[in-house]
């Protein structure tokens, strides 16, 4: 077992400021994230009605069973009706241009900004930190990781340090960055609460992240017909069959205090 | 046809799922941050972290559930095996940290 001693002002200068430093670059980038969210966009009120068509019908396929038979055919009927004829389209504006490119639809833009605000946040702080520790704290061995790794590690993780023999547990302060890189999520859990923008673990964000949130973030993406997904939510609301809980619910009930 | 409802309210599973996971972190640490003081070595620790995760997931079971996972939990059983990976990365962080600062520095 190769035993090294390390200076303590190693310990002092590079273990816990790295650490330290982690811990507020991320708080940081949390921060800067929320900040940088664009307020909601306001749509019109044709917008906003074609969408909670779409919701509504969303709802309903969902939780059908809980209404009574003829409930669930006077909604279907509405439903299909509603969505087939196009009543609640928001009415074409002559003046639009045709975008034949859907890329270039103003709302895809944003939403593509949005994203890759998102993106450059999270990868920029990483690039600088990891090329400001290449820089300065290269060359010497930072701590001896408890347990054993292969030897393709080592060019990572003793990135400055050229001997063959030493044992991959002893490695350089790249590898303590990436340790913590991993391991500081459950630290800004406890600092900025769940939900927080310094972990990756938010790529949900822009995502489904329940099942009514997907039908309405379904719709807020442009350059989607909404026609379209109104004829195929049609379909779908017209195979809702009579599966209703309330059938005879009165024998149910009697039959279970009886 | 089962003509009962079964209320499965998103809100609160997504609550009690970030209730587990937020105990659960910071026991891991703490668990980390003794298996690196007590000098455990690589598959020790290993198993110290299998050991760790279900001493808490047993006790969150006991005490906070009173014995019944699928009241707050679904499924019941990925409950005990679904977040072993997402934990580790902690109890390696503080492991890694308590063990250099114990044993190695002066």
């Amino acid at each position: 077992m190769q035993q090294l001693l390390l200076d303590p002002a190693l310990r002092n200068w590079v273990l816990l400021p790295i650490m330290f430093i982690m811990i507020l670059i991320g708080v940081l980038r949390h921060n800067a994230t929320i900040l940088l969210q664009s307020s909601p966009k306001r749509l019109t009120k044709e917008e906003i009605r074609e969408q909670r068509l779409l919701q509504r019908a969303f709802s309903f396929r969902n939780n059908a069973c809980f209404l009574l038979p003829e409930s669930i055919n006077n909604r279907k009927d509405f439903l299909v009706d509603a969505l087939r004829s196009g009543k609640y389209l928001k009415p074409a504006d002559p003046n639009a241009p045709k975008n034949l490119n859907p890329m270039m639809d103003d709302k895809t833009l944003e939403n593509l900004m949005e994203s890759m605000k998102g993106n450059m946040l999270m990868v920029v702080p990483q690039t600088i930190i990891m090329t400001w520790i290449n820089e300065f704290f290269s060359g010497f061995i930072l701590l001896k990781l408890p347990f054993p790794l292969t030897y393709q590690f080592k060019s990572i993780f003793q990135s400055g340090v050229a001997t063959q023999d030493l044992s991959i547990q002893w490695v350089s302060s790249i590898s303590w960055y990436f340790l913590n890189l991993f391991g500081l999520i459950s630290v800004y859990a406890l600092l900025l609460g769940e939900n927080n923008m310094a972990s990756n673990a938010e790529n949900e964000m822009g995502m489904a992240g329940f099942s009514i949130t997907a039908a309405t973030s379904q719709t807020i993406q442009p350059g989607q017909d909404i026609a379209k997904l109104m004829s195929s939510e049609s379909e779908n609301v017209q195979i809702i069959g009579k599966n209703s809980l309330l059938e005879d619910v009165e024998s149910r009930v009697l039959k279970q205090f009886a | 046809m089962e003509k009962k409802i079964q209320p499965f309210v998103t809100e609160s599973a997504v609550h009690n799922e970030r209730v587990v996971s937020f105990i659960r972190n910071m026991t891991l640490s703490v668990f980390g941050c003794s298996a690196g003081i007590l000098g455990i070595t690589s598959y020790h620790g290993i198993l110290f972290y299998l050991f760790s995760y279900l001493f808490v997931s047993f006790l969150i079971y006991t005490m906070k559930m009173g014995g019944n996972v699928r009241e707050f939990y679904q499924p019941g059983l990925k409950f005990w095996y679904a977040k072993v990976i997402e934990g580790a990365p902690s109890f390696v962080l503080f492991w890694t940290l308590f063990y250099s600062l114990v044993y190695v520095y002066e």
